[in-house]
């Protein structure tokens, strides 16, 4: 008499249990180091994340027809957006938290009327900044990319220019990160040297970028988050995801579910011997009765790959 | 990598379990707790011999039912519980059944989506209540008329029905009719903690229910937890404030999405073909850059520094002047190189963690619409499709 019911719960504990074991399966949650938060969630919406900043603690959201400002209430204040698919759009944040939107060559100052044209800003490129006294411009020149503090009224100083294309670029607190062709390029204010921090294949495909802290970049992919630094590269979470920080925090606003998300505790990761070393941690603290299906060993299997992670599981010295 | 011969053996063990699962139902037992049979049961067959009918009737209480949808969801619920839904009794076998089943599911969804915000909070809870003491009904005739297997389906989503019932509501609905389901205990436990007055600033991933309780009321017995548990989420339909009898804790729940700890580990996606997943240490290309001249970082840490354009007491032209005269960025330009050759390590990462579809804590897919319709927080996990065709039939419908 319960048939039809008892098929449908098995059927749902099926496409629960089928995929859960290390290789067919990938852990794609937080770092359990880390500290995530949700903070905000964005009402449904049709239309892609285009750009994502915070604002004193706050997210500001641009989509493609929309710019979503959240100031302590869950519901955000909506200010449309008129603009062309082919031109660049983005937003900036600058020290005082003055939010400009930019639209092709025209910058507007997000007031609480809503969009007030910025006459001293006529970028030739692309505009970043998360709460720096000036901004930073990307401009392409023939096969090279412009790095420009920009102060507006014409107002600049030439940082770099670096070979490639611009995928994605960040200047906030830590400083300056920049995903150029296949490198990612970190400069720390004060430092008198910019590093190239890694040279990929894999950085043809960054959607955006953070800097976290000294020589310490997010980089954000189509389905990961991942943290790079001089001598590690590891997943913090798989999540399609837009990026800012600020101080030491990291904020992830998910295209997919809209959640956006503050995470702390990056501080954590990036060394090579500590990442194993929780990795093996996780392996040693499995509890008893758990295997190739639990998260932990999940984990742990994506920091140092399933086989490695298949022969601690088996190691008798290990468990 | 995997030859996948694991895979099949997990599933064919899983459709054993359920297979006994299904035909102990038929028998109006319960199944043998962790039962874990290694060879696939000859399901259809053997249901066909054990379908008894239902000993109880319809509950009363479903026909105080007011709103259309829940009591399409009550009769849908009654029609395979009562065996008129179940093709097996005509020789079909339990998959039909779960299609059929499947099929009116969608269809109710659909139903309930279009009815989204159109009734109030008050009718739904009224009429979820009605819906529960049908099934309590249900549950008090011999052999329990299908209640369980009603209770732990998800007949019916109060998430289409309105934008405005909290989801704790639902938590409620559960905890009294509680089923397994991986991520739920870290989820109520999150609940919990993030209701509590004192900020959250552990992760409580590895807490358990009566611990977190203790800490929310203080010194609550583990023999009362649960009823402790359920009276805490029954206050929580709307922003109320409480207080616990046992320890006078005032427990405040509100509406409001607020800060979450969130379960560390509650997210799978599938590994996308033979990536060959590496832990890609120490990259080797890493490269210092120097200015061209070394006091041009100084000029420019204090130009990044200067007050606002607009401040009367700073020198613009002088500004302008050193930027002219430097002709060159200050680390100049910058070649990818050919000193060394690119590595392939973050490309093998994203291509190992390529995500194909989120679900909720029950293995439901979540669409946008639905995670931004709650207004508390949920255990959102990530899972791939898996590789087979009748799972990709499950996960492929949109359920209410």
């Amino acid at each position: 008499m319960r048939r039809g019911l008892a098929v449908a719960v098995c059927a749902a504990q099926f496409q629960i249990a089928a995929f859960a074991a290390c290789p067919d399966s990938q852990y794609v949650g937080f770092d359990s180091r880390l500290m995530a938060r949700l903070i905000a969630r964005l009402p449904p919406i049709e239309s892609a994340l285009v750009d994502f900043r915070m604002v004193s603690g706050e997210p500001v959201v641009l989509l493609r027809d929309r710019l979503l400002l959240y100031s302590g209430s869950a519901l955000p204040r909506e200010i449309p957006v008129a603009s062309n698919a082919s031109e660049t759009l983005g937003i900036s944040v600058d020290q005082a938290g003055t939010v400009r939107l930019q639209r092709g060559g025209q910058v507007d100052i997000v007031t609480a009327g809503g969009l007030s044209r910025d006459p001293d800003f006529a970028p030739e490129g692309k505009l970043f900044g998360s709460g720096k006294p000036v901004l930073l411009e990307a401009r392409k020149s023939g096969r090279f990319q412009n790095l420009i503090f920009n102060r507006g009224g014409g107002d600049s100083f030439a940082i770099a220019s670096l070979e490639g294309d611009l995928r994605a670029a960040f200047w906030g607190q830590a400083g300056m990160a920049a995903v150029v062709g296949k490198s990612l390029y970190v400069w720390s204010e004060n430092s008198d040297d910019l590093k190239r921090l890694a040279l990929d294949t894999g950085l043809e495909h960054a959607r955006g970028v953070c800097l976290t802290g000294t020589g310490r970049a997010v980089v954000t992919f189509l389905d990961n988050v991942t943290l790079v630094t001089a001598e590690d590269q590891i997943m913090i979470v798989g999540m399609r995801a837009r990026c800012d920080a600020s101080q030491d925090k990291l904020y992830l606003a998910d295209d997919r579910s809209g959640e956006i998300w503050e995470v702390s505790g990056l501080e954590k990761l990036g060394v090579l011997k500590e990442d194993e070393r929780h990795a093996t941690d996780l392996l040693k603290n499995l509890p008893a009765g758990s295997g190739e299906s639990s998260a932990a060993y999940l984990e742990a299997a994506r920091i140092i790959g399933c086989e490695r992670a298949k022969l601690s599981l088996a190691s008798p010295r290990t468990r | 990598m995997s030859d996948g011969a694991p895979f099949v053996r997990r599933w064919f063990r899983l459709f054993a379990v359920c297979a006994v699962t299904v035909g102990a139902a038929g028998q109006m037992k319960a199944p043998p707790p962790n039962h874990t049979s290694p060879l696939p049961a000859p399901s259809g067959r053997r249901i066909t011999q054990t379908v008894t009918s239902a000993p109880c009737p319809k509950p009363s209480a479903w026909s105080q039912i007011q709103i259309p949808e829940i009591r399409s969801a009550a009769d849908l619920g009654w029609t395979f519980a009562s065996g008129k839904g179940a093709s097996a009794d005509k020789g079909g076998s339990p998959t039909q059944d779960s299609l059929k089943m499947q099929d009116s599911l969608n269809k109710l969804g659909e139903q309930s989506k279009k009815a989204a915000g159109k009734y109030p909070d008050a009718a739904i809870t009224r009429d979820l209540g009605h819906y529960q003491a049908g099934l309590q009904q249900m549950a008090a005739c011999p052999g329990g008329g299908g209640a369980i297997g009603l209770a732990e389906t998800p007949v019916l989503s109060i998430r289409h029905l309105t934008h405005t019932v909290n989801v704790i509501h639902q938590l409620h609905e559960e905890a009294k009719h509680p089923t397994f389901v991986p991520g739920r205990t870290n989820f109520r436990a999150s609940e919990l903690k993030a209701a509590s007055v004192t900020p959250v600033t552990q992760s409580t991933s590895q807490a358990s229910i009566p611990s977190i309780i203790r800490e929310v009321t203080g010194s609550t017995p583990q023999s009362k937890a649960g009823s402790e548990l359920e009276r805490f989420l029954s206050a929580g339909a709307k922003a109320t404030t409480s207080n616990t009898n046992t320890t006078q804790t005032t427990v405040v729940v509100t509406a409001k999405p607020a800060a979450r700890v969130v379960p560390p580990a509650t997210a799978q996606a599938r590994n996308l073909a033979n990536t060959g997943l590496v832990h890609p240490a120490a990259p080797g290309v890493v490269r210092s850059i120097k200015p061209l001249q070394p006091q041009n970082v100084n000029s420019m840490n204090n130009w990044i520094q200067r007050p606002a354009r607009f401040d009367p007491a700073a020198p613009r032209e002088t500004v302008g002047a050193i930027v002219e005269t430097r002709g060159k960025p200050v680390f100049g330009e910058v070649d990818e190189g050919s000193e060394v050759s690119a590595t392939t390590d973050l490309s093998r990462l994203s291509s190992a963690a390529a995500l194909l579809e989120s679900v909720d804590a029950t293995g439901r897919p979540v669409l946008w619409q639905d995670v931004t319709r709650y207004t508390d927080f949920r255990d959102i996990r990530f899972v791939a499709r898996p590789s087979c065709a009748f799972c990709d039939s499950m996960l492929g419908q949109q359920r209410p």
